[in-house]
């Protein structure tokens, strides 16, 4: 089966969020820092657009030619969750 | 047979330097298959050489011999921080909270989270506002042996960034 660009992209991106996914999922398992939460809810949501974006692309899902809106909603949830990563301030024990 | 018996006692030297170890960290710690490894496994849980524990989704593996208490224990200083705590009180055997926290550069809710874990675990104790080791010997013996993976090592180096955005 010959995978096209799009998908190629999405599966590599796929496979490189593994890690930081389980080592900020792990982190706030350890740590409860509601930072790290949102910072692993961020990879978990760009994992999962991509992931979304793969199975289009090879052919699993349909609409594999109007992925952009699948694109945008994950590109911005990711985005929010990373300003609220790096903008919240947290008061107390988290 | 003797190859058998050398994978069998690998295993179990495995599950005796990392207690608590799921079934995948074991598989990188022995290099053995996963279902040579399932097998030993089974076969040293059935003999009552190795516990086995469910852990949410997963199962941990246990020295049968190690006290229900001490397990507890060794998944609490896991962490690098929890580890750094308890190298300060075991050097300082009475200290506040807060003065600790300034010592290690942790902010004070993440110094607060992992002490009042150790409180609930009876490892750490506070008299008159001051954090005292009741098991000061049991602990030591415990940092000494841990060994952290290299998956511990990436966490924790992700806490460790992630704490400095409190400070």
């Amino acid at each position: 089966m010959a995978l096209s660009q799009e998908a190629l992209f999405a599966g590599i991106t796929c496979l490189l969020l593994v890690v930081p996914g389980v080592v900020l999922l792990r982190g706030y398992l350890r740590s409860r820092n509601p930072r790290m939460m949102l910072a692993a809810l961020a990879v978990a949501v760009f994992f999962t657009t991509d992931f979304v974006l793969l199975l289009a692309h090879i052919g699993w899902l349909p609409g594999a030619e109007e992925t952009e809106l699948v694109e945008f909603v994950g590109d911005l949830a990711t985005a929010a969750l990373l300003a609220l990563t790096f903008t919240l301030r947290f008061e107390g024990a988290p | 047979m003797t190859a058998l018996l050398d994978s069998r006692s690998m295993v179990l030297r495995s599950v005796e330097t990392v207690p608590g170890a799921h079934l995948r960290s074991l598989q990188r710690i022995s290099r053995l298959p996963l279902g040579t490894l399932r097998h030993h496994l089974g076969r040293l849980v059935s003999h009552h050489d190795v516990d086995e524990e469910q852990d949410r989704r997963f199962k941990r593996f246990y020295p049968a011999a190690m006290a229900p208490r001490t397990r507890r224990a060794w998944d609490a200083i896991r962490p690098r921080q929890t580890r750094a705590i308890l190298e300060v009180l075991l050097e300082a055997p009475a200290i506040r909270q807060t003065v600790l926290s300034r010592r290690l550069s942790l902010p004070d809710s993440t110094a607060h989270h992992h002490i009042r874990r150790l409180k609930d675990l009876e490892i750490v104790a506070e008299t008159n506002g001051l954090l005292h080791l009741p098991r000061a010997t049991e602990v030591a013996a415990l940092l000494a042996a841990v060994r952290p993976t290299f998956l511990d090592e990436l966490t924790d180096g992700a806490i460790g960034l992630f704490d400095q955005l409190e400070g």
